[in-house]
């Protein structure tokens, strides 16, 4: 349930689901560069003669990788990920290795987009794009959440950030700049 | 949408022609490149058919499909040759005014005028050729705009405009001399030409003017010192005839640069009318922009290596206007582009409203990195004497006095670096060579990202980074290192806070602020 009112502490989580998405995809992904690597390693081992010390290793790497990107990351990056919604901010922390933590002044937010691929319509989740004014991280993305989770929190977040309609010069309507 | 009460404007009716003349240097300097490979007539033919003929064209469809109208608090503007586009840009949308005045501009009383706002990447409007009456009562009404907003300036006082800077012909020199572009373009260019020049005009008909290079290095060879004596043929060593040539050639970009910063700077001047902040610079195009105090985005002073050696520098101003980053190849335009280190830090603080201190107590970043910059460069240093060892042997020690040298830059970077936040503004220091200070006011931070590289964690640091809306002229919102993790975090949330904090919204955060332990 994603409401102002929780506790401005505790990270809120991304929905269970993301798990099993990240799963997939990583899968995919991965599995694309494995057999890729199997099939040019192959190639390069019989018609280039490339000595297979140097092919096996580069097979390990990737079979690893594939083994990471399905068994072990999705559940960490699920552990790693989280946002909360304060007075004022929205803070979304991500990433294993390097880990980062945005925070957005509510008033700062431009507008919201709510994107979803087709393994999330699959799962029925859905990404939440933060977009600010700023020019080098203008969008912030908080991926996997519940669907009516990200329906809810863009519903709050407009409200708190009350965008008044503004007509810009070329016409169209857009939240409030200062 | 549209209105035909409107009493439309058009244009001044030299929009024929002088845009495209204007335009003439450029279209002059693809003649002449065409006419080296072609021929001079093919050169111009090529010149008017594709450049100055579609310019001209352009230019007449312009005049007849663009009017625009002028009001009290906005401007109207309708173009389009089949489909029609109008727009209307409320004057407190505009984030800055510019007015340029080619020669011919000024001799006819004419102006160019370009106005930014946020919305737009570049340039919203522009308006070429209008009056210059008219330009300056669309600037007087924009800027008058700011006033009344801010200043609470009731319509019927017309502001008083005070000087905030000028610049002598001796600063201008001295700036000239400094400038980052005048030392380092014009040793480029120097050398670029030189190998250039070497190749291709040897071939072609410039090859027997390709002489007059030679005298002109044998007209130098006359300074060379110690002539006739044993010395002679060690100096000439250094001094061959491709030097020669290349300290020509960069002496000739040297100057040009000199003067081209003369043309375009001369004659500088800051005034402040109200809350709002023009400059005026130029000897033969004069131009001249407005922007409103209360929309400066960042500003920042840079003390480049030549001018902190002189106790000069340059300041940076971006408005919301500014959106494009620095790499996206747009051209820097200095707010203030050469002044008395001391002077500029006093200008900072007439220029930044609620700024206490220009230069305060700087807080300092932790220790830790020190011995973390140093390790990096040990690590890069001792990998080069591992891959010199091999071919060259004890060669490889001439990089031993690097180690010491790496710990010593670290030292001085850290004690450079520095940052300080108050109710108002964060600023941020650094630099030992060329120094640079940025001052952003913390109302206009758009987002606060904080990250730790496990490296980071391990030491319990962390990387603070600011994002703000123009960052065109400035390089925008700062990035500060090696913060203790509980500091970086501390300034994340006073940012964040302060951010949100629009007039109207200061009662209900200051509830949830925290006490800032830092305010003096």
């Amino acid at each position: 349930m994603a409401t102002v009112a929780a506790g401005p502490d505790e990270y809120r989580k991304l929905d269970e689901r993301v798990v099993a998405m990240w799963t997939i995809t990583g899968m995919i992904g991965s599995g694309v560069l494995l057999f890729g690597g199997l099939a040019g390693g192959t190639a390069l081992w019989l018609f280039a003669r490339v000595s297979p010390l140097i092919i096996i290793p580069a097979w390990l790497i990737l079979a690893s990788n594939f083994l990471l990107e399905t068994r072990w990351l999705p559940r960490k990056r699920y552990e790693a990920t989280g946002y909360r919604i304060g007075s004022g901010f929205f803070e979304f922390r991500s990433g294993l290795l390097w880990t980062t933590s945005v925070m957005i002044p509510i008033s700062r937010l431009q507008h919201i987009d709510l994107l979803r691929s087709p393994w999330e319509q699959h799962y029925g989740l859905a990404t939440l794009d933060l977009h600010t004014a700023g020019t080098t991280k203008a969008s912030q993305k908080v991926p996997g959440l519940e669907e009516g989770t990200a329906i809810r929190i863009r519903e709050e977040l407009i409200a708190a950030a009350d965008l008044e309609p503004v007509h810009s010069p070329d016409g169209t309507t857009q939240g409030m700049t200062r | 949408m549209s209105d035909l009460s409107r009493t439309w404007e058009r244009l001044h009716s030299t929009t024929l022609w002088l845009p495209a003349l204007a335009r003439l240097p450029q279209i002059a300097m693809l003649a002449v490149v065409i006419a080296v490979w072609a021929g001079v007539p093919t050169g111009l033919k090529i010149a008017f058919w594709f450049v100055f003929l579609p310019a001209t064209v352009f230019n007449v469809l312009r005049f007849l499909t663009f009017e625009f109208e002028l009001t009290a608090s906005e401007i109207f503007i309708r173009e389009g040759l089949l489909w029609r586009h109008e727009r209307r840009i409320p004057f407190s949308r505009v984030q800055d005014v510019k007015i340029q005045q080619g020669v011919v501009h000024r001799m006819f009383g004419l102006a160019k005028v370009e106005i930014t706002t946020a919305g737009s990447e570049q340039r919203e409007v522009s308006l070429d050729v209008i009056t210059r009456d008219r330009a300056e009562e669309l600037r007087r009404a924009i800027t008058r705009q700011d006033d009344r907003r801010v200043a609470g300036v009731p319509d019927s006082v017309e502001p008083v405009g005070t000087t905030l800077a000028r610049l002598t012909l001796p600063q201008l020199l001295l700036g000239a001399a400094t400038s980052r572009m005048a030392a380092t373009l014009a040793a480029l260019i120097g050398v670029i030409l030189y190998f250039k020049m070497a190749l291709f005009l040897g071939s072609t008909f410039v090859g027997e003017h390709f002489q007059d290079f030679d005298k002109y290095s044998k007209w130098g060879e006359s300074f060379i010192p110690f002539r006739g004596t044993a010395l002679e043929p060690f100096i000439r060593f250094f001094w061959d005839d491709t030097l020669g040539k290349s300290v020509v050639f960069i002496l000739f970009g040297f100057s040009f640069s000199l003067v081209r910063y003369i043309v375009r700077y001369g004659r500088y001047q800051l005034t402040q009318t109200g809350d709002v902040l023009t400059k005026t610079h130029g000897i033969l195009r004069l131009g001249s922009s407005s922007l409103a105090r209360r929309r400066v985005q960042a500003l920042k002073v840079e003390e480049g290596l030549l001018r902190r050696w002189f106790g000069l520098c340059d300041v940076w101003v971006d408005s919301g206007g500014d959106r494009a980053k620095v790499d996206d190849a747009k051209k820097r335009e200095p707010f203030v582009p050469v002044m008395d280190a001391a002077q500029a830090y006093s200008l900072v603080g007439d220029v930044l409203n609620h700024l206490d201190d220009p230069q305060p107590a700087w807080e300092r970043v932790s220790p830790k990195a020190v011995m973390r910059g140093t390790r990096v460069l040990w690590l890069i240093l001792a990998g080069l004497m591992i891959m010199n060892a091999v071919p060259f042997g004890w060669f490889t020690l001439v990089f031993l006095p690097g180690f010491p040298l790496a710990y010593f830059l670290n030292v001085k970077w850290y004690r450079n670096r520095g940052y300080w936040i108050d109710d108002h503004y964060l600023i941020s220091r650094r630099g030992w060579f060329n120094r640079e200070t940025l001052y952003l006011p913390i109302h206009v931070v758009q987002n606060v990202s904080l990250t730790q590289s496990p490296f980071d964690r391990r030491l319990g640091l962390a990387t603070l980074a600011v994002d703000t809306a123009g960052q065109t002229n400035t390089g925008g919102g700062t990035a500060i290192r090696n913060l203790p993790l509980e500091e970086a975090r501390r300034l994340q949330w006073l940012l964040t806070l302060g951010a949100g904090t629009a007039p109207q919204r200061a009662a209900r955060l200051q509830s949830v602020m925290p006490k800032s332990n830092c305010s003096n």
